[in-house]
């Protein structure tokens, strides 16, 4: 497990400790993932309900949009190395790093930082390929996007629904399981961006933004406690 | 050269996405609606099967978003030629009723307008509900609609 998980989990759970999140904390941020590759969900749930829940947490671009917007400059320091994926070995690695991927890649499109897109796209196809949602992911039309200056706006919007895409497909198959781990992924790298942002150039908005994401864990907390396996248990307790 | 070759990579996608869409809208509708949201940053798209087979009958389809305080966001609705005054997309939250008391619509009942889109300024973080449906008394047959959400900016 690389140093960067590590760090972003750690930073969600001290950020939201920070705001009285009672109960959500880590406990010394350590965590240990167990190979359980494979997962298959069995939920015993009202999966309409759960699917709604999780289809409607935020878009891999919406943090990236805010930091932009308030003038921070780009820092490739916040972002995931690319090459890390090789160490995502099960499936529940391999979506909770879609995730991270697919947060980092809405940050170098909101920044139209398109000479780094490249190595990420790379990473997302293999990791989509091997969780079967690869046909979603339509690797040689975003590259080409990539590789040409004044397709910005084209390449954030088909990267975008390439991510719906492989989410509703996950959960529309039974397997909500791993869409849950993507949008988590998302969510916790999103907050890893603005943490680390909030640190180089405080901001009351990035303080409240930082604090109301509270709301969003006890959304996504009960959705992930549905989950059966130690892998699962893990994140829950470190979150 | 490059533009063809976009050109020609969406309309081989189009076609694909038109045999497997079931109704939804096809990927060039909901790729036009994306791009006509001025300089607001797309979010996501709410692309929704449209269809009524009884007078009572519950058309079109409701989305749950997560949207942020101090956020101003976008709602945009696109439609097909044919559909475009006959669909409405309504932004709600759970305390309310869809059509009592909507926190954002495209379409006026009052005045009898619709427009492209409206313009939501949140001032809770909280899950908020989309329905993108045929209006009241329209729509006897099956269609479909986009509705696309964006990215303004903060508050200030």
């Amino acid at each position: 497990m690389h140093k960067k998980w590590y760090i972003s989990l750690m930073l969600a759970a001290t950020a939201l400790m920070q705001f009285n999140c009672a109960g959500c904390g880590g406990d010394d941020g350590h965590i240990e993932y167990h190979e359980e590759d494979n997962l298959v969900s069995d939920v015993n749930f009202d999966s309409q309900a759960m699917n709604e829940i999780i289809s409607s947490f935020s878009s891999p671009v919406e943090m990236a949009a805010m930091i932009q917007s308030s003038e921070v400059p780009f820092s490739p320091k916040y972002l995931v190395n690319p090459d890390v994926v090789k160490d995502y070995t099960s499936s529940f690695k391999k979506a909770l790093g879609l995730g991270f991927l697919s947060a980092d890649l809405g940050y170098l499109n909101v920044y139209s930082k398109t000479s780094l897109v490249i190595d990420y796209l790379v990473q997302i196809r293999s990791l989509s390929e091997d969780l079967k949602v690869g046909q979603f992911f339509d690797f040689q039309l975003l590259k080409r996007l990539a590789t040409s200056d004044d397709n910005i706006d084209s390449l954030l919007i088909m990267s975008v629904q390439s991510y719906q895409k492989m989410d509703e497909h996950l959960r529309n198959n039974q397997r909500s399981n791993l869409s849950a781990l993507l949008v988590t992924g998302v969510w916790l790298e999103s907050l890893y961006l603005i943490t680390q942002v909030a640190k180089d150039q405080y901001s009351d908005d990035f303080k409240d933004r930082i604090g109301e994401q509270k709301t969003i864990l006890n959304q996504l907390l009960p959705i992930l406690k549905l989950f059966h396996g130690k892998d699962f248990e893990s994140l829950v307790q470190s979150l | 050269m490059r533009r063809l070759f976009i050109i020609l990579v969406f309309a081989i996608l189009c076609f694909g996405q038109a045999t497997t869409a079931d109704a939804q809208c096809k990927q060039q509708l909901v790729y036009q609606c994306a791009t006509q949201t001025e300089k607001a940053i797309f979010l996501r798209d709410f692309n929704t099967k449209l269809k009524r087979e009884s007078a009572t009958d519950e058309t079109g389809m409701k989305f749950t978003v997560v949207l942020n305080k101090g956020t101003r966001y976008r709602f945009s609705l696109c439609a097909p030629d044919g559909y475009q005054d006959q669909v409405v997309l309504t932004l709600y939250d759970s305390g309310h009723p869809e059509n009592s008391n909507p926190l954002g619509t495209t379409f006026d009942k009052a005045a009898k307008t619709d427009a492209k889109s409206f313009d939501f300024l949140c001032n809770k973080t909280a899950m908020y509900y989309v329905s993108v449906r045929f209006k009241p008394g329209m729509g006897d047959k099956k269609g479909c609609a986009v509705g696309i959400l964006s990215f303004v900016g903060k508050s200030k």
